[in-house]
């Protein structure tokens, strides 16, 4: 058996043009063009009619994939990280043969089965399971195969008692469900899943990075796209970033998404304001910089839960004697937690007179689950008073799974003799 | 003790890599990929391999089509019946036809069963790439499926009317049983005929929408090059060796000539007709293969 289950060999897949009709000439615009051109003419107004036409590049080819090349093995979960346009769901689609490539060689050791949408070919006026059904061929497997596994795919969806309901009755999450349902249960060599994971709510989420597990340690490969940072670390084993149609690194989960974060660390571990129109605040204060920082006052975007980072913030008052009392909200997938001073802390502070203040907060990192958290901060003028301003998820942080695997060691169990 | 934070460990350990990637047998690819304009290439194999998709499908337009409808099904045969109806109503004086023959409306339907099933299968068949973006971009399935699911589906539709034809055989009498024992053939070169035509304009209306709109009238101009609403005794004799390229001539006139008083079967438009048909066909799989890779770039 092949050690492999994709190798890509310098794959290139080019669009010719990215603009609308593709370039084509069309009669109504002709027509329309002309009768501007007259209608100039006529009225003698050439100003009052912009002529509007796309940028030059617009028609120029795009090479969305530059010479890729990897090999996927047999067995392993790939993560596919990179930003919005560099090329993942392209390379999915050459995988699952949705689409060919312009150069380059594609070898499948296997049948691809692609979970590129929610439940690919579901039909609403149909029933839920001859969706199941649908989906399943589409998929590659034999009606006799899904006959044997009805059963299972019903269970694992939990749709049990609505399976025979048509699927417009069926809420976006079941609709998930029951696709994702039918992919685990159906594919089995080589599974290619573009992020659809998102509509599921936390429990269906990790069942289905569980299910992958547990699928790919029976020798099915599997290639997912996410922007879960924190799910691909925790499932892949490794990782591809893609940027801009190359690939820019192949390693483990761990290194190349630290990386991969870095490179967006002017986005999310750090916002300035370098201009007082666009600051957010009124006529008293100004916000101009929030920053996540470690020990060493470098700016960081992504940590473990036992560094110790603070959250600065650099705030202007323009005015004698205003009261300010920085509030900072830490939020992740599901939960938020305000940190502000308390009620003691409001009556000692006096008023500020104007300049450049910083406050910092030490942040206990392990309060936080792994997975990205995001802060947000306000200056407020009074326990009961209004906000300055107030910025929602201004910068985000990375928690990462603490290396290696967190323990808790304790002195021994206690046993007792049970009835 | 250790207690383990969070979810199982799915990934706890990388795998070893360690494979022998030195043996050639062991790296010998299932399926290999290559890039676009390595010349057409008709997936046999895979279009035979796949047909329980080609079932779901059908199963899916059949269970869709007439979704939330009163009368349902009782459309496919209100249809041909209300067309049949009208043109008896409004040419039904034009086109009197001789003592003997069989009544205008009721060659009119013979002629309409056909008619409607070839033109509805042309349609929906030219549309079916269209209309079905989700399957082309989203899934890997041999892709002349997706206009050979009306030309099949529609065979229901086709199944009903026929039935009430044969009611109609029953009522004004047979001509003769062989040429009733022959739609079979007509159903075949009909389907034959609308899979060529489908395969061509499905795949032409990706790169030029206009032939989505067009094909209605199309479909027209081929409504007065066959015999539908005029019997081809009506037409000049010489006429009918250019007529008969058109495979829906020989059908036609196949499915009109089983009732009692009207012309009989004609063979050449028949021969012929199969010829055209079987044209139509290759050249729609071939053109509909040559282009099929590029598809999902450009829908």
């Amino acid at each position: 058996m092949s050690p492999f289950a994709v190798r890509l060999r310098s794959v290139s897949k080019m669009y010719p043009c990215a603009a609308p009709d593709r370039g084509q000439a069309s009669l109504d615009r002709y027509v329309w063009s002309r009768a501007r051109s007259l209608a100039r003419r006529i009225l003698g107004s050439p100003d009052d009619l912009p002529v509007v036409q796309a940028p030059p590049d617009m028609n120029a080819p795009r090479w969305v994939l530059n010479d890729v090349n990897l090999d996927v093995h047999r067995g392993e979960t790939l993560g596919l990280v990179g930003p919005n346009g560099a090329g993942k769901t392209t390379l999915l689609r050459i995988i699952s043969r949705i689409t060919r490539q312009t150069a380059g060689r594609v070898e499948l050791f296997g049948r691809v089965g692609s979970f590129l949408d929610i439940g690919t070919g579901f039909h609403d006026d149909l029933s839920g399971r001859d969706n199941i059904y649908l989906c399943g061929t589409l998929l590659g497997t034999k009606k006799r195969e899904i006959d044997s596994k009805l059963d299972e795919i019903i269970a694992f969806a939990g749709v049990g008692p609505f399976v025979h309901l048509p699927l417009r009755s069926f809420s976006s999450g079941m609709r998930l469900r029951l696709g994702f349902s039918v992919a685990a249960h159906l594919v089995t060599e080589i599974l290619v899943m573009d992020e659809a994971l998102g509509v599921g709510d936390l429990e269906f989420q990790d069942r289905c990075f569980r299910k992958i597990g547990e699928l790919t340690r029976s020798g099915m490969t599997a290639l997912l796209v996410s922007h879960d940072m924190a799910a691909i670390q925790q499932y892949c084993h490794r990782v591809v970033w893609l940027q801009d149609g190359r690939v820019e690194q192949v390693g483990d989960a761990r290194s190349v998404i630290k990386s991969y974060i870095a490179s967006q660390i002017g986005r999310s571990g750090v916002a300035k304001w370098h201009d007082a129109v666009t600051a957010p605040g009124d006529h008293l204060v100004l916000l101009r910089a929030v920053r996540i920082v470690d020990e060493k006052g470098n700016t960081v975007c992504s940590v473990c839960p036992r560094d110790k980072v603070s959250l600065q913030m650099d705030v202007d008052v323009l005015a004698q004697g205003i009261p300010l009392h920085p509030v900072c909200e830490v939020s992740g997938t599901g939960w938020r937690l305000r940190i502000q001073d308390d009620e003691d802390s409001f009556r000692r502070k006096g008023p500020a007179s104007p300049g450049r203040y910083r406050f910092c907060q030490d942040l206990d990192l392990e309060c936080f689950p792994p997975g990205w958290v995001h802060i947000g901060v306000g200056i407020c003028s009074g326990p009961e008073g209004f906000f300055h301003f107030w910025e929602r998820r201004v910068v985000s942080l990375l928690i990462e799974n603490a290396e290696p695997e967190p323990s808790c060691r304790r002195e021994s169990w206690r046993v007792s003799a049970s009835a | 003790m250790t207690f383990q934070r969070g979810h199982e460990p799915t990934a706890e350990k990388p795998l070893p890599l360690a494979f022998d990637t030195t043996n050639p047998e062991d790296s010998k690819p299932w399926m290999v990929v290559e890039p676009l304009g390595s010349g057409p290439f008709v997936p046999l194999r895979e279009l035979w391999q796949g047909r329980d998709i080609l079932y779901f499908l059908v199963l899916r337009e059949l269970k869709t089509r007439y979704a939330y409808s009163v009368l349902g099904y009782g459309w496919t045969i209100l249809g041909p019946l209300f067309t049949a109806l009208v043109l008896a109503v409004t040419l039904g004086q034009t086109f009197r036809i001789a003592e003997g023959q069989v009544h205008y409306g009721v060659y009119c339907f013979a002629a309409l069963v056909p008619w409607t099933y070839f033109s509805g299968a042309v349609t929906d068949a030219t549309r079916s790439l269209l209309n079905n973006p989700q399957l082309v971009l989203r899934a890997y399935l041999p892709r002349a499926y997706l206009p050979l699911t009306p030309i099949l589906s529609r065979l229901v539709d086709l199944a009903a009317s026929s039935a009430v034809l044969l009611l109609f055989l029953a009522w004004y009498g047979v001509s003769s049983w062989s040429s009733v024992l022959v739609l079979p053939l007509l159903v075949l070169i009909m389907i034959v005929t609308a899979l060529g035509w489908g395969l061509w304009l499905s795949m032409l209306a990706v790169d030029h929408r206009d032939v989505a709109y067009g094909v209605s009238f199309l479909l027209q101009l081929l409504l007065f090059a066959t015999p539908v609403l005029f019997p081809l005794s009506s037409l000049p004799k010489g006429l009918l060796p250019i007529l008969a390229l058109n495979p829906m001539v020989g059908v036609v006139t196949g499915f009109c000539s089983t009732l009692k008083g009207s012309d009989s079967l004609l063979l050449q438009p028949l021969i012929l007709g199969g010829f055209t048909s079987m044209i139509l066909f290759l050249t729609g799989m071939w053109f509909f293969y040559r282009r099929e890779p590029d598809i999902a770039d450009l829908l």
